[in-house]
């Protein structure tokens, strides 16, 4: 778990998960928690072994995934 | 609604994600309790419906994010392990294994057969671990009886098929027909 500070007082927790099929590849889950201590966003980027972003996966709040060159 | 209806609709697959994510998003992300709990009848469900052809691979991909590391859902208690694992192989097919029909039958098979609170990883324990450095996968390693083996490896000298190789093609013949029946 990595944890760093991120404007107005917020901070950003991530881990990493490795994949279970390709070697390299892996999700970081973040969750970025404003200065009170809620949770303001949370995302789950999946990353190719070239250390490329296959898609980012906004979990909160909600919205379509980003897949980098659609 | 309220956030537990909304939960159990997402947990029993009522309506598409999207819509309860956009609807629980107004109660914000944190969350004290486990309001609803997910249990392995949930994940068989949305198994079936897949094998039957009634939810896509991206559906249960969809899903199952939805319902991947949220602080208000629960896990069945004594099977967390199991969920945790087929939750994350359903939410991240690009990191483990594409969704498929000899992969839901897996684990509809794990899934009922785990007994909450099984010694099931004690089981495993007792059976040392091996890496192939080929693979990358663990391995586990089974004495198998003297007698046994001798049997095995006049029919592995026969067809012209190394010991191990036998024995994991007759595994899996197995283990295919078991979940067939389930």
């Amino acid at each position: 778990m990595k944890i760093r500070d991120i404007p107005n007082g917020s901070k950003a927790f991530q881990a990493d998960v490795m994949a279970r099929n390709i070697s390299g590849s892996f999700a970081r889950y973040e969750k970025q928690v404003d200065a009170r201590g809620k949770t303001i966003f949370y995302t789950k980027t999946t990353f190719a072994p070239d250390g490329s972003i296959v898609h980012v996966k906004s979990k909160f709040p909600p919205g379509p995934a980003f897949y980098p060159g659609d | 609604m309220k956030r537990k209806e909304l939960l159990e609709a997402l947990l029993a697959s009522e309506a598409p994600p999207d819509t309860l994510l956009s609807a629980l998003a107004a109660f914000g992300w944190d969350c004290e309790d486990e309001l609803v709990r997910l249990d392995r009848k949930h994940v068989v469900s949305i198994l079936r419906q897949f094998r039957e052809g009634e939810m896509s691979d991206r559906d249960v991909s969809d899903w199952a994010d939805a319902v991947e590391g949220r602080d208000d859902i629960g896990f069945e208690e004594g099977c967390e392990e199991i969920l945790t694992d087929v939750i994350y192989e359903l939410a991240n097919p690009e990191l483990t294994r594409p969704p498929s029909s000899e992969t839901a039958d897996e684990w509809i098979f794990h899934l009922k057969s785990h007994a909450a609170g099984s010694d099931e990883n004690a089981c495993q324990e007792q059976m040392p671990e091996h890496s192939d450095t080929e693979s990358g996968r663990k391995k586990r390693l089974i004495p198998i009886d003297e007698e046994l083996f001798g049997r095995l490896a006049k029919i592995s000298e026969s067809e012209h098929i190394p010991p191990e190789a036998l024995i994991d093609l007759w595994l899996k013949e197995k283990i295919s027909e078991a979940y067939q029946q389930v």
